[in-house]
């Protein structure tokens, strides 16, 4: 176990049938940072999450912890609909054995937004509300490591981007381990992220790589000219690996590396005259990278 | 012992009105029970405007102290005990919901800290809400016929309270088989009318968890109540079989 690490598994394995579960999982999630596990449905996602909050006992492998306080929100989180949200938190950090004070319950609901529902009886709580009150009742706990289940998920645009904002400032407080379907979030808000497909780890690693795998090797050129004649000429250059036409003066050009594109793109447009209007890279990001992997696996 | 939680249950009981209404259905059959056997001529001439039993030459005996009580008693039997079973259901079906069952799983360690409340406190109003029924059963079994002393109907109606947290077990029980409320509730009604059953067979009768219930009647009827230690033996065992079963179950459930 790293000095730095939080919470980890090794070589963990729950089984629900053939493809069903998560195998030989090793993870690794760093203190204070946010941890973001996606994959398609039925990856295992809720399977780990689940074992790793202490809900559902692994086959085989091991949990390392050095959290006191693992707390889970699960994506649709539900209580008892005659507690006011007030309640619900105050009963939540007394159950913990940390008992909240009303400053700390009001603090907590405030943080989530709902400061105005405080005394409002939760059973008529939209799917949004609850999730920020499962926020809000986990925040109060002040648990080592929060394990967030599609967060944001229920949440209108507004509200989606006051969660995520949440969460970014809640790295200074505790680890989060967060899952979700929708990249974009887990881009914008997660330091590491883990791709599970079929149950196993398919790739683990800092969400930044991700974005910034050294320059760009695909480009965008915008011309002034058929864009279909140009992908033609560039596609016979022996550092191209491919060039396409996807707009009328667009070609899509994937270089063998980074180098050669700079320097034979410039050259290319000079040799064959054709006015460059526009050019720029072609950046990985996560979706592409996740649906990369998974497409990959699935093959 | 989490405080949080037994105060959870608390609140349910009070907030949901639950112990409201089996307070006031109690002390209803407590009075309806000795006013039915009180008004039963009455009632049976009602019912027969021609005659036609009386001509029949039928002799229907004088109802007693013992015939108001136990006319109580047949009214707990089945709706006081299914009102117990409802509302302790209420309380222990918390796995129905998966995210209810995390938001509770994931904060209290062990499953005995979170299911002791949870049969403890609908246990306790039950027994409660009993011994209210019985109260107001004997003061109007008093009022109507030569009642037996407070003392020993109350000390019979603790006996029945016993069965009583035997009930909520078994719903302890079935709610560790199934996370389906109805089911639940199917269940434990299923498996005390099997009981019930086999406490009707003679051999068996004094055994019965069910025969504690007439621990309210036997007073009247000039019985010991001692001759419901069989019942009260095999009722302990059974509830607390019931409870570590429940406990062993809900324990291994996963969410």
């Amino acid at each position: 176990m790293s000095t730095d690490e939080m919470i980890g598994v090794e070589e963990l394995t729950r089984s629900y049938g053939e493809n069903t579960g998560i195998f030989d999982v090793d993870l690794s999630v760093r203190r204070g940072r946010v941890f973001g596990v996606v994959g398609p449905n039925g990856a295992g996602k809720t399977t780990l999450l689940s074992i790793l909050a202490g809900t559902r006992a692994p086959a085989s492998g091991r949990v390392r912890s050095r959290a006191q306080r693992v707390l889970f929100c699960p994506d649709v989180p539900d209580f008892e609909p005659w507690l006011t949200a007030a309640e619900v938190v105050e009963l939540s950090a007394r159950m913990v054995g940390a008992p909240a004070g009303p400053a700390e319950v009001a603090g907590a609901l405030e943080r989530v937004g709902l400061a105005e529902a405080a005394d409002r009886r939760n059973g008529r709580f939209s799917r949004g509300m609850r999730q920020r009150l499962g926020l809000a009742a986990g925040l109060v706990c002040r648990p080592d490591v929060l394990i967030l289940d599609e967060p944001a998920s229920g949440l209108d645009p507004r509200g989606r981007v006051d969660v995520l904002d949440l969460i970014t400032d809640l790295r200074r407080e505790c680890t989060i381990i967060l899952a979700s379907h929708l990249l974009g979030d887990v881009q914008r808000v997660c330091d590491d992220v883990a791709v599970l497909v079929g149950g196993r780890v398919v790739h683990q690693g800092p969400v930044a790589d991700i974005a910034d795998q050294g320059r760009p090797n695909a480009w965008y050129l915008r011309i002034r000219g058929r864009a279909d004649r140009l992908a033609e000429l560039l596609a016979a250059e022996d550092w191209v690996t491919r060039a396409s036409a996807v707009e009328e003066d667009c070609v899509l050009l994937e270089a063998v590396d980074a180098a050669a594109g700079e320097s034979g793109i410039p050259r290319a447009l000079v040799e064959h005259d054709v006015p460059l209007v526009a050019l720029h890279g072609h950046q990985e990001d996560l979706e592409s990278v996740f649906l990369s992997l998974t497409n990959r696996t699935d093959r | 012992m989490n405080g949080a939680l037994y105060r959870l249950e608390a609140t349910r009981l009070l907030r949901t009105h639950t112990l409201l209404l089996l307070l006031l259905a109690f002390t209803a059959f407590g009075a309806v029970g000795p006013l039915l056997a009180y008004s039963m001529e009455d009632l049976l001439r009602l019912a027969d405007p021609e005659g036609e039993l009386a001509a029949m030459d039928l002799e229907i005996p004088a109802m007693t102290a013992g015939d108001a009580l136990g006319s109580h008693i047949e009214l707990v039997a089945p709706l006081g005990v299914l009102l117990v079973v409802l509302v302790a259901a209420m309380a222990l079906t918390m796995d129905s919901s998966p995210g209810r069952s995390l938001f509770y799983r994931s904060r209290v360690p062990g499953t005995a800290r979170l299911i002791t409340p949870r049969v403890a406190l609908p246990a306790l109003a039950a027994v409660l809400a009993h011994l209210v029924g019985a109260l107001v059963a004997w003061a109007f079994t008093a009022l109507l016929f030569d009642g037996p002393p407070l003392s020993a109907v109350m000390l019979g109606a603790l006996m029945g309270g016993v069965y009583m947290v035997f009930v909520v077990a078994v719903v302890a029980l079935a709610s560790s088989l199934t996370r389906n409320a109805l089911a639940v509730v199917g269940i434990a009604v299923l498996v005390l009318v099997v009981c019930a059953g086999v406490g009707s067979l003679p051999f068996l009768a004094e055994w019965a968890p069910g025969a504690l219930l007439q621990g309210v009647v036997l007073p009247a009827a000039g019985a010991p109540l001692t001759d419901l230690f069989p019942a009260v033996a095999t009722t302990v065992v059974l509830t607390a079989g019931a409870l570590f079963l429940a406990l062993n179950r809900t324990g291994a459930r996963e969410v």
